[in-house]
């Protein structure tokens, strides 16, 4: 299945296909959880801090559907 | 280790040690510990009572990186009490290279017309030059003409027509690294209490070789070199360098906790537009520069230039708290409009965060419709012009409010809150209604302990433990801002407080431990609350707008459940 995955606060910086502004899109097996696909795209899962799902706010455990949008925020400090 | 004391009323210039009761102070604890003793609380922030104290941190100008932070402190014309706004660039490093620990201004000239600058030598000689050639001129064209006059090589603390038109959304600008006036002391209208003295700038040599001695050299030096390298292996320090604080962007919509649209909404639907991902993204296209050194000693480099089409400077440095005013808040989605809006604050000399809130206010009372970055424009340009809309939005969100008999002003102490809405991180309720600064969101910024997805350990939609949480990074917060470390440098406190303490101690020369670094905290925070106090302040102030509590915020459609008990129970102890 296809999914669409944009990566914010830089970690998609090393990810060659991943576009800052567009995202990037990834095959994955059906069942995937965001934790596989956190391990399958290289990120270290502790840089990972917010994890949305078609704009809603979800856990790393949660199973990927074909066509889900994934966006990933790294840990913030600061103010 | 000396005090500069400027009495405008008779232009008299008289620099003498530092008093014993503020040895080891700097920064915010000395302007507040000050002017709490200093200062009739009952007076007016724009008479000659008030004093403006301008004070670099007590480890400004040491080898420690990221310490140019530069406190200014008065009675706000803007909250009715206490004021520190704090602001980097590279005039507190100057300052305390001539060993200077503070210049207070005090007393106001007979002839209101006088208009005056500071300007400090490099030998650390005082000077009141009359400035009235410089009247009216914005802070761009200001610090051109200062140093066609007196050299590159100086610092420039200066106020634009904003200040000089006592408005309380006024800010006090600095010069950064590149030497633009770009960086603000934003907050509580302290633009408007420099204009009241009579000055319209403080210009000091950057060439100042009498730096207060360490009493401990080597034990700062290995001290300062582990706090640097922790600094450094933070990986957020990185993320900062190339997308700056703009990278909150992002993160903070996607919480819902951006207030949108005069804060009807917590997730901007044209947040795309306006990340720092897109902003960078932007910026290197145009040959703009993503990592920017704007103060003094910085490793971080947080800063940015962003440019226009033609790769022509437009602004340094566009920051989170202004992409949110000046775009989410004005439902604007326009990243140049924003940079543009961001320039016209620093040239005219105004606060990003409360000139943006006020513009969303009069958006939201029908004014104009949110969107129209045009307006929002012409809105800020006529505060520079004077009209009377100008007046208004330059005397910030209240202002504007009580103008239109608008009750969605999203104010605390009359001073605006920042790019976190409290109905979606209700730690941040907790720190804006009981700061003694008013709205502040630098003044104990708990959203990461709000977000389990961050390592926070709070639920951000429950009360408990937020009154505590709060309270403590406030009394930490006092600490840091006086001593004057980068609030995006203290990942370098991974190094251990052992490490801060330590330093404080070698150039002190006596112990300060971390018992001492707690009760800096307090003995800052009850000066300030005292303070507030004797000018009037009750419980009653330290309240959220109605607003928070009766409209739910969507996406979670939350209302602060902070409740006034809880709240008033911040500071007991």
């Amino acid at each position: 299945m296809e999914i669409r995955v944009k990566l914010y606060g830089a970690l998609g910086k090393d990810l060659r296909e991943h576009d800052p502004l567009k995202g990037m899109t990834v095959e994955l097996p059906e069942g995937m959880r965001i934790l596989d696909l956190i391990e399958q795209l290289g990120i270290p899962r502790k840089k990972v801090g917010i994890i949305s799902v078609d704009g809603r706010l979800v856990k790393d455990t949660r199973v990927l559907g074909a066509g889900n949008f994934v966006r990933m925020y790294r840990p913030i400090f600061g103010g | 280790m000396k005090f500069v004391k400027i009495d405008m009323t008779s232009q008299g210039i008289t620099t003498g040690d530092v008093p014993t009761e503020y040895e080891g102070l700097g920064g915010r604890g000395l302007t507040s510990i000050m002017i709490n003793k200093e200062v009739p609380a009952t007076c007016d922030p724009l008479g000659p009572e008030n004093k403006l104290i301008i004070a670099p941190g007590y480890l400004s100008g040491t080898m420690l990186v990221n310490t140019s932070r530069l406190s200014i402190g008065a009675k706000s014309p803007l909250t009715g009490g206490i004021k520190e706004s704090n602001v980097g660039g590279t005039a507190a490093a100057d300052l305390a290279h001539l060993g200077i620990t503070a210049i207070i201004v005090e007393g106001q000239p007979a002839d209101r017309e006088a208009l005056y600058l500071i300007k400090i030598d490099a030998e650390g000689q005082v000077e009141l030059v009359d400035a009235g050639a410089y009247r009216g001129l914005r802070t761009y064209e200001l610090v051109r003409r200062l140093k066609e006059a007196y050299g590159e090589k100086n610092s420039i603390t200066c106020i634009g027509p904003a200040g000089e038109s006592l408005l309380t959304a006024a800010s006090i600008q600095t010069t950064d690294a590149d030497g633009r006036p770009c960086r603000a002391a934003g907050r509580g209208g302290l633009g408007a209490v420099m204009a009241s003295k009579g000055l319209k700038a403080v210009v000091v040599d950057r060439g100042g070789k009498a730096t207060d001695p360490l009493a401990d050299a080597d034990l700062f030096k290995a001290c300062a070199k582990k706090y640097a390298q922790a600094v450094r292996d933070d990986d957020f320090t990185s993320v900062l360098a190339q997308l700056g604080s703009a990278v909150l962007v992002g993160s903070i919509n996607a919480v819902g906790a951006f207030p949108t649209r005069n804060a009807r909404e917590g997730q901007f639907d044209g947040v795309e537009k306006i990340t720092g991902e897109t902003m960078a993204e932007v910026i290197k296209e145009r040959g703009g520069a993503c990592t920017h050194m704007g103060c003094a000693q910085c490793i971080i480099r947080c800063s940015n230039e962003y440019v226009d089409k033609e790769g022509a400077y437009v602004t340094s440095s566009l920051e989170y708290e202004t992409i949110w005013s000046m775009g989410g808040m004005l439902g604007n989605d326009d990243l140049d409009a924003i940079a543009k809006l961001d320039f016209l604050c620093d040239d005219i000399g105004l606060d990003t965060i409360s000139t943006g809130v006020a513009v969303a206010v009069a958006m939201d009372a029908g004014y104009k419709p949110f969107g129209d970055a045009q307006a929002a424009i012409e809105m800020v340009e006529a505060v520079a012009e004077g009209t009377e809309m100008g007046k208004l939005i330059g005397n910030g969100p209240a202002a504007v409010g009580e103008h239109f008999n608008h009750d969605r002003v999203p104010v605390m102490k009359r001073q605006s809150m920042a790019a976190y809405d409290p109905r979606a991180i209700q730690g941040m309720a907790v720190t804006y209604a009981t700061t003694p600064m008013g709205g502040d969101h630098t003044a104990g910024w708990v959203v990461a302990d709000n977000l389990e997805d961050f390592g926070g350990k709070l639920d951000r939609f429950s009360a408990e433990g937020q009154v505590e949480n709060s309270r403590n990074s406030q009394l930490h917060m006092a600490a840091v801002d006086t001593v004057g470390i980068c609030d995006f440098a203290q990942s370098g406190f991974a190094a251990g407080l052992d490490t801060v303490c330590k330093m404080v101690s070698a150039k002190l020369g006596k112990p300060f431990g971390e018992d001492d670094w707690a009760a800096l905290g307090i003995r800052i925070l009850k000066a300030e609350r005292e303070f507030n106090r004797k000018a009037g302040f009750t419980k009653e102030d330290d309240r959220l707008p109605k607003m928070f509590y009766e409209e739910p915020l969507p996406p979670h459609n939350k209302v602060v459940v902070v409740t006034e008990e809880d709240l008033d129970g911040t500071w007991e102890f």
